[in-house]
């Protein structure tokens, strides 16, 4: 430490350290708070109504007409309980799930973004779907599906908690609607 | 070089001075982590931990590394100079 060079070294050297240990500090006390001391949000989805269609998919190349589901749904939901000193923000989504050869389908219809706890305070009433259900056969063939709640918060330091919402909702997908 | 200039970018300071300015150096900037961690923890909000630990390593940054003369207080004592046959 004997030149003003040596001890800038020295000394950012050591505020990195403590830099590091603090965030791990801080993650592993979000763990813990989540665990013992956050209370589980609460939630209800209702779905109003869901339309089976034929037609070209939204996105993506794929040129094939095919059936797709459009469903308009209320959500009412209070996430205010994630939001802690270490919450960033909370990305919750709306998934339905409904069953496939060879594996399960789980497909998102509904997402959003929190950024602050004021805005955790869901209710939403009548509102379309942001993304409709295609199915990799094509048809749908009057499968049922379950529509449940999900969020994941994003912490400002450590690790991603997912979390399945626990409100579901049973529904079985309409026969086609109109004729191709 | 000057003494100015050596002052100012060598900064040498004797030994006891540098084992003063390594302790001061590791108590300062943990105790900053400690109080920043608890700061965030009892108001609930992480940008506070943030300017605190930073407001705190900054003055630490000021305290360590610039040649306070408190750290010369024990300069080395050089023997007189032998003459040679």
């Amino acid at each position: 430490m004997f030149s003003t060079f040596q001890r800038i070294q020295q000394y950012c050297g050591f505020v990195t350290t403590v830099a590091v240990l603090l965030a791990a500090a801080i993650s592993i006390a979000s763990l813990i708070e989540d665990h013992y001391f956050i209370n589980t949000p609460s939630a209800s989805i209702n779905m109003q109504s869901i339309d089976v269609r034929f037609g070209k998919p939204q996105i993506g190349y794929n040129y094939k007409r095919q059936e797709y589901a459009l469903m308009k749904f209320d959500l009412e939901a209070d996430l205010r309980p994630l939001f802690t000193w270490n919450t960033k923000q909370v990305f919750v989504y709306l998934a339905a799930t409904y069953p496939g050869k060879p594996y399960a389908n789980k497909v998102v219809v509904w997402d959003a973004i929190i950024q602050d706890k004021e805005e955790a305070l869901i209710s939403l009433h009548d509102a379309t779907a942001d993304y409709a259900i295609y199915d990799v056969t094509g048809k749908f063939n009057g499968r049922n599906a379950t529509l449940s709640l999900e969020w994941n918060v994003q912490p400002y330091v450590g690790l991603l908690l997912w979390n399945k919402g626990a409100e579901r909702e049973k529904f079985v997908f309409p026969p086609l609607k109109s004729t191709r | 070089m000057s003494s100015i200039q050596t002052v100012l970018l060598e900064g040498p300071i004797d030994f006891v001075g540098q084992q003063l300015a390594d302790s001061i150096t590791f108590y300062l900037v943990s105790i900053a982590g400690a109080i920043a961690f608890l700061v965030g923890i009892i108001t609930g909000d992480i940008s506070l931990t943030a300017y605190t630990g930073a407001l705190l390593c900054s003055a630490g940054f000021v305290i360590v590394v610039l040649p306070w003369p408190f750290y010369n207080r024990h300069p080395l004592k050089w023997l007189a100079p032998t003459t040679q046959n």
